[in-house]
């Protein structure tokens, strides 16, 4: 198996990260897991802070209550994503922003990526990843979707991979009439990687005819921030998706990629 | 599957012969009257444990809990007939669909004489 009873990534194993707004995906060989043997966070309370506006799904507004309450009907904007401090955990430094715990700079680690498994409670609230933050990236054939829609978000948790300098945001609304008290777990892998550089491998990967975790970005739209953050740590954003019957053109491709790849 | 299983609790004012309980629950802040039913999921009432003084216990429904003035209609009935306790759980619960996410439910008392009366509802949202 690929992945362990946590749905993490095992030692030697692969993870293909797939990016839909470019077509592509990169194929890492996970070297190994930094935090084998922990690999839960009880985060608490989903940072919300007391006094906080936000739109209600009525039209109105919603001021939360208390730290760590979100009001009946609320919901975050794109403008007014949240993020996860360090200090939610403890951590006050030693991270690449102790503001943002899941953000990594790729002057820190251009080798690691953090797997998340987040789940939220209750587990009725709608939760939007915008990757990079305050990119809306719901899409259904030309309209964009947001989290105040009647789709475009999933319920109770989220499953994404976190790339060196990119920073994500985290949204959420809640349809009930309740002021509800949130709380956030994550299951997480900080992996140390290498990008798979064998282009025949890269194929196999991408058609996947190699086992292999895969995890689709929640990246539907192309943006400067994102093909940023990839290009300044690895040179590319991600090998093109090929079919079986592509091969020869995929791997003539795949080859002279590898070749300008920054590791 | 998404689901959250959560306890309300409520207690009549012993001054009102018939009322809507000001639910509390460990899971949200203050009290509130009614519970609406996010879009695509249902509420699900397991258990109820009603307990005191007589009181007729039942649980209301709206379909549009945004209209000036909703319309509620009775959907289930307990009756504590004489003081003491009732503890209901069937393995069949009380199903309300979210269709349109306007839906709401709340729980109302009836007493011949005004008195305490408490009820604890257990109550499911889930998506199946």
């Amino acid at each position: 198996m690929s992945v362990d009873r946590f749905g993490l990534v095992e030692d030697n194993q692969y993870l293909v990260v797939e990016i839909p707004a470019y077509e592509s995906f990169i194929p890492f060989k996970v070297k190994y897991r930094v935090n084998r043997g922990y690999e839960r966070i009880d985060y608490g309370p989903i940072p919300t802070t007391s006094g906080t506006s936000y739109p209600t799904l009525d039209g109105g507004t919603a001021t939360v209550p208390e730290d760590g309450v979100m009001p009946a009907m609320a919901y975050m904007p794109t403008s007014d994503p949240i993020v996860f401090p360090a200090s939610g955990v403890g951590l006050t430094y030693g991270v690449s922003d102790t503001d943002d715990m899941f953000y990594i700079s790729e002057k820190d680690f251009d080798n690691r990526v953090i797997h998340l498994l987040a789940s939220f409670s209750p587990s009725w609230l709608r939760v939007v990843v915008d990757m990079p933050r305050s990119t809306l990236q719901g899409m259904y054939q030309k309209a964009t979707l947001d989290i105040n829609m009647g789709m475009g978000f999933r319920r109770g948790g989220i499953e994404t991979v976190v790339l060196p300098a990119v920073k994500i945001g985290w949204r959420f609304a809640n349809d009930t009439s309740m002021d509800v008290y949130t709380v956030a777990r994550f299951v997480y892998g900080e992996y140390v990687v290498d990008i798979v550089n064998d282009a025949e491998m890269v194929f196999n990967l991408g058609v996947g005819k190699v086992k292999a975790k895969r995890v689709v970005l929640p990246v539907n739209v192309p943006s400067y921030d994102f093909e940023d953050a990839l290009r300044k740590t690895w040179g590319f954003t991600g090998f093109r998706m090929y079919a079986e019957h592509e091969k020869s053109i995929a791997i003539s491709e795949y080859n002279e990629v590898i070749s300008e790849l920054r590791r | 599957m998404v689901s959250e299983l959560f306890t309300v609790y409520g207690k009549t004012d012993g001054t009102s012969a018939t009322g809507t309980f000001n639910l509390s629950s460990p899971i949200f802040r203050g009290t509130v009257t009614y519970i609406r039913i996010p879009k695509g999921m249902k509420a699900k009432i397991w258990g109820k444990r009603i307990s005191g003084e007589p009181a007729t216990i039942t649980v209301e429904m709206t379909r549009d809990v945004t209209a000036g003035t909703p319309e509620w209609s009775a959907i289930h009935t307990e009756v504590l007939s004489s003081s003491g306790e009732l503890d209901i759980e069937k393995r069949r619960p009380i199903i309300v669909e979210g269709r349109t996410g306007k839906e709401a439910i709340r729980i109302t008392w009836n007493q011949s004489t005004a008195a305490v009366t408490y009820v604890e509802f257990d109550i499911e949202i889930t998506d199946e």
